[in-house]
């Protein structure tokens, strides 16, 4: 988790690493990010962690999906399946096409890139995603962004008994099972804890996956269908 | 040989005398009922309030050699949200409190009002978080005026037990004294103590979003020890024990002071959700080995 002295602390995924630095990939969303934006090189921040649970690679050839912020998790893990010299199909989905990121740098790394701008029902990136898994044989699913996106590619993999994994977002403060306010239904585990990567087998358990988050305040948000 | 490990409290019989504290976890229902299916005797809600809160803004717990430092700041989803989570709550396995939050005493009225068919077994009022502007202590509550006026309002209002969380300051005693005169029918001691603070050299800033927050975990445990103790003492109602219990001979140790039942937070971090069941298998092995048959046998042991 990422923190600004003064202002919040916030989860995020490492997007890359080299021997000696690692990377955020950050978008400008609320208060936060925004004063985030505001910080020069030099300034200082915090950080605590690595917290929770992260993807098991398995297979030689993979699907990866990043959309919008979620992007971070899955270039992370598309670093390590290269370094072990699997294939990797990478799908960017954004909302616009300046809020396509670290496409050449997948590139470089000798990933095949596909992006799509996506309208509010993701239908654009979708119909990317099942038009690849139809022509392509992958032995593993992983994908991170909009939850009601996540939900059509777990669909999508139990059908075709492809193994995944997602990252799902919830709104987490403390990181280490304390506050409760990732607890998830019906369960009622953490998932800064039990996740935030779980198996498509998992993701069906949590009732509340694809439907609704808890707020700061722990109510309720309904995802718009 | 088995252990009689059930205590009661007020009427509400508990299987073993765990309970977890409000504050922890207890956001959702189902967090709730992971913690009575990993042997939490009894549940107590996050605390809810009229209208919703957000809370202060993160870092809102920070851990340190001793213990933890929280400054979470009641977020909850407000009294309404909270009824329709919190449905049905008598059958989650273990008996529920509601913790009702407020700034003015119809506000503690209007919580349990709105969340009075829930099925909430008692009421816990924390008149002591250390760390909020306008409730507990920062909200002058802390005082045997107002645990008086509280109490009473409550005791008028339900019909259920109605459970007084004190703070581990000086003025402990006379504000127990106060709710029970008022009709507490048990106290809980005690909330985190402080507030304290920890800032990080490199960026010279307290960690915690508000700066400061109330300390729990192992440096407490002395303090509320002490605390049950002088209360067991003082007044008559019974006690529950609250602070750094960590492991079964935390747990006696709490009962031999006084305590009736322990609250269990802090040692979730450094054990998980079955901290609860570790602490009733190490307590049960304790009390086999020196042949008591009722753990209720030990309260108040270190009076005698």
């Amino acid at each position: 988790m990422l923190w600004l002295p003064g202002v919040d602390l916030k989860p995020f995924s490492v997007a890359w690493q080299s021997k000696k630095q690692f990377g955020l990939a950050v978008i400008k969303v609320g208060p936060y990010t925004t004063e985030l934006f505001k910080i020069k090189t030099g300034e200082r921040l915090g950080f605590n962690g690595p917290y929770g649970n992260g993807y098991n690679l398995q297979g030689k050839k993979l699907l990866l999906i990043g959309g919008g912020s979620g992007l971070a998790s899955v270039t992370f893990l598309a670093q390590a399946a290269r370094e072990q010299g699997l294939a990797v199909d990478f799908v960017l989905a954004a909302k616009t096409a300046d809020k396509i990121i670290y496409q050449s740098w997948l590139e470089k790394l000798g990933v095949k890139v596909y992006h799509r701008f996506q309208n509010q029902k993701y239908e654009r990136a979708w119909q990317l995603i099942e038009d690849l898994a139809e022509q392509n044989n992958y032995d593993a699913i992983y994908a991170c962004g909009p939850e009601l996106l996540l939900e059509k590619i777990v669909d999508l993999a139990l059908l075709k008994k492809i193994f995944c994994e997602i990252s799902i977002e919830r709104y987490m403060k403390c990181g280490i099972g304390i506050c409760g306010s990732c607890a998830i239904d019906p369960l009622g585990i953490c998932l800064c804890q039990a996740g935030p990567v779980v198996s498509a087998e998992f993701a069906k358990k949590i009732t509340e996956f694809g439907k609704f988050e808890r707020l700061a305040s722990g109510e309720k948000h309904y995802f718009k269908k | 040989m088995s252990i009689n490990l059930q205590t009661t409290i007020s009427g509400i019989r508990l299987k073993n005398p765990t309970m977890l504290a409000s504050g922890v976890l207890g956001v959702t229902k189902a967090s709730l009922i992971n913690v009575a299916k990993n042997g939490g005797g009894a549940v107590v809600s996050k605390s809810i309030s009229k209208n919703p809160r957000q809370g202060h803004p993160a870092p809102i717990i920070t851990t340190y050699e001793a213990g933890m430092l929280n400054a979470v700041g009641y977020s909850n989803p407000g009294a309404l949200k909270a009824k329709e989570e919190f449905a049905n709550i008598d059958q989650i396995g273990s008996p529920a409190i509601l913790s009702i939050i407020g700034q003015e005493v119809e506000d503690f009225v209007e919580v349990w009002e709105t969340l009075k068919n829930c099925g909430f077994k008692a009421i816990e009022v924390p008149l002591s978080c250390p760390h909020t502007p306008g409730y507990g202590t920062m909200g002058g509550q802390h005082t045997p005026a107002m645990a008086e006026k509280i109490t009473r309002a409550l005791k008028q209002a339900a019909d259920v037990p109605v459970i007084i969380k004190v703070s581990p300051n000086e003025n402990m005693v006379t504000v127990a004294r106060a709710a029970v005169e008022a009709g507490a029918d048990a106290i809980t001691a005690v909330n985190t103590m402080g507030p304290g603070m920890i800032i990080n050299i490199d960026v010279h800033k307290p960690i915690l979003g508000f700066g400061m927050g109330g300390v729990s975990g192992a440096a407490l445990r002395p303090v509320a020890v002490r605390c049950v103790f002088d209360l067991y003492k003082a007044v008559k109602i019974p006690i529950i024990g609250c602070g750094g219990v960590t492991t079964g001979r935390d747990m006696i140790e709490m009962m031999m002071a006084g305590a009736i039942a322990v609250q269990i937070g802090t040692a979730i971090y450094s054990r998980t959700v079955q901290a609860f069941k570790l602490i009733v298998d190490e307590a049960t092995d304790w009390l086999n080995k020196q042949g008591y048959k009722k753990i209720t046998d030990i309260i108040g042991l270190a009076h005698r």
